[in-house]
């Protein structure tokens, strides 16, 4: 399936691997510096949140919002998800 | 009625460095590999476990799909949102060093979550969470 892949298409994915990358980055950090992250990139501020909005659907920061929600609604679910070793 | 948990489903994109990551760097042993059309299903597991496995799949490749629904799978494994597996060790820091010797993409270093456990993340060769969680 790969081999039938266009240079345009493997380049796309290419581009969304270096966008998870920024994403899985967002998650496990407190501060959110939107021009560090495009630095990192090699792209500017607006382009990387226009990249980023096209591949996730929503801007960095809304992102980063909506994924501290769902993780607050874990945390109030604490107790009953606690592992115990058997 | 007894059922057990038996095998599940990841898929990758090169199974070559799918097996690397599985068997070389999280050590699981390989107990079937078939090979279709030069595309290969692996079956792996933790040793002494043998009750319990990950078939490595083809990502894609499941008929009836059509050309975009492949696409987005594809771009949704790149992106990071498509797959996931939660794995378990009592030494978790020992493992954390271990698969982070051996290049893994780290997503997060051991970890207390407010929800009461502690974990850490990686990503596998083909985008998929590999979350592995301390028992205690």
């Amino acid at each position: 399936m790969c081999l039938s892949l266009t240079v345009a298409a493997r380049q796309h994915l290419r581009e969304l691997v270096l966008l998870r990358r920024v994403r899985d980055r967002i998650d496990r950090e407190e501060s959110l510096d939107v021009e560090a992250l495009a630095r990192g990139l090699g792209l500017t501020a607006g382009d990387f949140a226009r990249r980023f909005r096209l591949a996730y659907g929503q801007s960095p920061h809304g992102y980063q919002r909506a994924a501290r929600a769902v993780r607050a609604v874990r945390n109030r679910e604490a107790p009953a998800g606690t592992p115990k070793v058997a | 009625m007894d059922l057990t948990i038996h095998q599940t489903f990841l898929p990758h994109l090169d199974h070559e460095a799918s097996l690397d990551f599985y068997r070389d760097t999280l050590g699981f042993e390989v107990r079937n590999d078939v090979e279709y059309n030069g595309l290969h299903w692996l079956t792996v597991g933790p040793a002494g476990q043998p009750d319990t496995s990950i078939v490595l799949t083809p990502a894609a490749a499941m008929p009836g799909l059509d050309e975009e629904e492949r696409r987005t799978i594809t771009e949704m494994m790149a992106k990071g949102t498509y797959a996931a597996v939660n794995l378990a060790t009592k030494d978790l820091d020992g493992a954390f060093e271990r698969v982070q010797a051996g290049d893994a993409e780290v997503v997060q270093e051991p970890t207390e979550q407010p929800y009461g456990i502690r974990d850490c993340a990686f990503r596998d060769p083909a985008g998929n969470l590999v979350r592995i969680q301390e028992l205690r």
